[in-house]
């Protein structure tokens, strides 16, 4: 087909036009209007506020509000409790994710169904409702908090953990609580890559004389890697952008970066630091994906190749 | 989705509960309501409300839209046959900000409050308030804002767990509140600076009259003095959440809005209660943005509001206190117990420096989120 259309517009179409691209593209138009409009624009305004509106406590400063960046530590502390809650939500959401999505390539198809059934349910549950059922889980007079106690309070009298077990209203239920949300997000993309990847490779692995671990670790393991990065970018990403969860099962005390955007921008004004703070996790986002580019074939990740 | 931030959009979403459970009957009120209705216009400017059509008031939206309605548009239609409408949107600061800048505004009178009106006032988003119009004398002292009216008022209170405690083992004030040695056991702030610096001061000993004015050594006292229960304490942000708080007993002991009290007051029989003692008492207030669409047309609207009548029937519905002092002895005897600005209960509370928040807030509220986060 593709052969065809084109033998045909170069029958057809005089040279100056076969160097535009295919009137195809045209199709594009009016979705990309749409996304200049409402989205490349308001960007644009994002930046422009960031730079042209400056904080007061970033008056003076070299970079303007980016200089915070660099001077106010309470701006690093936000950013690094971010970036900290997120990588470890990242790892554990992956690492779960990784053993749910083989176990769902491996098993019948009927007990597949059920997992994915599993999996898709949770998708159905509205954030709030979840993050109010962990809270009555984990309470401190919940029985999970009680069987958990059980091992925690030995640990605490030896001297290897300081404090009151908090497993909720504490950065913990709020990793609790953004790990469960994402477990889907990371499930879905792995279990896609690894359907793909032929299963009798790992039968010729073990045929060639590979072990169990040998097999999965120079074979399987390098062929999920697509899948791998892929959902590690989509939960890293979805992380950064969490509000409602870290608010309620921080207990308060978790602060993370887009609650305090909204705050900035809507109850105390300072739109030149929400902006920049905007900015600043756009860039990071960005970044993140060019890195993770050069390890992967992004085309291969999301399955255009 | 948007959390409830503010206490306006929390009295939204506490009638509708109230509602939801039975607690406020509909009929009732709008009987009451036509009685109001024969409220003479007060002191109108007839040129005024000839060139504008309509008035919009934006409040939180939910119940508070036909609530609003009932105690103020419906009554200043009667009087005058302006039409008002009554927009749920939510009048945020930075909704309004936004609106002013992008040059088309459609709100004539937001609900946003004392502190916010000096905040948005001073960078120029809002209208000061014609006082040749609007009646200070139909208002508590400071409660007169440049770019501001108060509409009605709330308080931060002291709320204790009666099941915890006997009646006269009770924490008694913010000195109570902050001694965790004999008052153990987890207790809430809210996760937003404004009253809570008069809070830590008062838990830190000072007196209410050595509260103000505050200083930078103030401050410092202030946050020393919440960075010293951290650990036993729980941050709310909406007043749902504090209510969850109460219900789930998952705090002894917590510094709430009163209105939130007083429904889990209600529907538990006193499992909760509060004392009025040293609580911050805070302005609600009607703001303009500038370059309103009804112009000059809010004033004798925002003045009609003043009724004391209008503002009963409206703590009839929400539990917010009228601001109208004149107001309280048309409060029924069994709701002045629950009235902020009942004279018996007024006496004992601090009403908050709003133009110290107005200057302050956005500095202080980074510095705070900065200490309570973990």
């Amino acid at each position: 087909m593709a052969v065809d259309a084109r033998s045909v517009r170069e029958r057809a179409a005089p040279r100056f036009l076969q160097a535009l691209p295919s009137v195809y593209w045209l199709l594009l138009l009016p979705a990309l209007g749409l996304l200049v409009a409402f989205y490349i624009w308001p960007l644009v305004q994002v930046l422009w506020i960031s730079l042209i509106e400056i904080s007061p406590n970033a008056e003076g400063l070299a970079l303007g509000n980016y200089g915070l960046l660099f001077t106010d530590p309470g701006i690093q502390r936000l950013l690094w409790r971010t970036a900290r809650i997120c990588l470890i939500t990242t790892l554990i959401t992956i690492a779960l994710g990784y053993v749910v999505a083989y176990a769902m390539v491996h098993v019948d198809t009927q007990h597949r169904l059920l997992l994915l059934f599993g999996v898709l349910l949770t998708f159905w549950l509205s954030v709030l409702i979840r993050a109010f059922a962990w809270i009555l889980l984990l309470r401190s007079d919940g029985v999970i908090f009680d069987a958990v106690n059980l091992f925690y309070e030995p640990l605490r009298q030896l001297g290897v953990v300081e404090g009151r077990l908090r497993l909720v209203r504490s950065e913990t239920g709020v990793i609790i609580g953004m790990v469960h949300y994402m477990l889907p997000y990371a499930i879905l993309p792995l279990f896609a890559n690894m359907q793909g990847i032929d299963q009798r490779v790992m039968l010729a692995a073990r045929g060639l004389g590979a072990g169990p671990f040998g097999s999965f670790w120079r074979v399987y393991l390098p062929l999920s890697l697509p899948g791998l990065v892929g959902a590690t970018i989509l939960v890293l990403v979805f992380s950064l952008g969490f509000f409602i969860t870290p608010a309620l099962l921080g207990g308060g005390r978790v602060v993370m970066a887009a609650e305090y955007i909204y705050v900035s921008m809507d109850v105390t004004l300072r739109w030149g630091l929400a902006t920049m703070l905007a900015t600043t996790i756009l860039a990071a986002t960005l970044a993140l994906v060019a890195l993770m580019a050069r390890i992967v074939d992004l085309r291969t990740m999301f399955g255009a190749k | 989705m948007r959390r409830a931030q503010s206490f306006h959009a929390d009295l939204v979403q506490l009638a509708l509960e109230r509602h939801a459970q039975g607690r406020i009957g509909r009929r009732q009120l709008l009987a009451g309501l036509a009685a109001l209705g024969a409220v003479p216009a007060l002191g109108l400017d007839r040129k005024a409300l000839a060139q504008a059509q309509e008035i919009v008031l934006v409040n939180w939206g939910g119940d508070a839209i036909e609530f609003m309605s009932d105690a103020f548009a419906r009554p200043f239609e009667a009087d005058t046959g302006m039409r008002v409408i009554v927009d749920g949107s939510g009048p945020s600061m930075g909704r309004i900000r936004a609106m002013v800048e992008s040059g088309a505004v459609t709100w004539d009178v937001c609900d946003s409050g004392g502190g916010n009106s000096i905040q948005l006032g001073q960078d120029g988003f809002l209208r000061e308030i014609d006082y040749s119009v609007v009646d200070r004398a139909k208002l508590f002292p400071g409660m007169d804002f440049r770019w501001g009216v108060t509409n009605y008022l709330y308080s931060f209170v002291l709320a204790y767990d009666t099941r915890e405690y006997s009646a006269d083992a009770a924490p008694k004030n913010w000195v109570d509140f902050f001694n965790t040695r004999d008052f153990p056991g987890y207790r809430s702030l809210r996760r937003d600076v404004l009253g809570h610096i008069e809070v830590a001061l008062m838990g830190a000993g000072l007196a209410m009259e050595e509260v103000y004015p505050i200083t930078e050594s103030k401050e410092k006292l202030a946050f020393d003095t919440i960075r010293g229960i951290l650990d036993d304490c729980i941050f709310w942000s909406s007043g749902a959440e504090s209510q969850q708080l109460m219900r789930q007993r998952d705090v002894v002991m917590g510094c709430f809005w009163n209105t939130r009290v007083k429904s889990i007051y209600d529907e538990s029989n006193g499992a909760w209660d509060w004392t009025w003692n040293q609580a911050i008492v805070l302005p609600g207030a009607w703001v303009v943005p500038q370059n309103n669409p009804a112009g000059d047309a809010v004033w004798p609207f925002i003045a009609s509001m003043q009724d004391p009548a209008r503002q009963v029937r409206l703590f009839e519905l929400f539990g917010n206190a009228p601001a109208n002092p004149a107001a309280a002895p048309l409060v029924p005897d069994e709701l002045q117990r629950f009235n902020a600005t009942a004279p018996e209960n007024y006496a004992l509370q601090l009403p908050v420096d709003s133009a110290f928040y107005g200057n302050n807030i956005a500095r202080l509220n980074q510095a705070y989120l900065d200490m309570i986060a973990i």
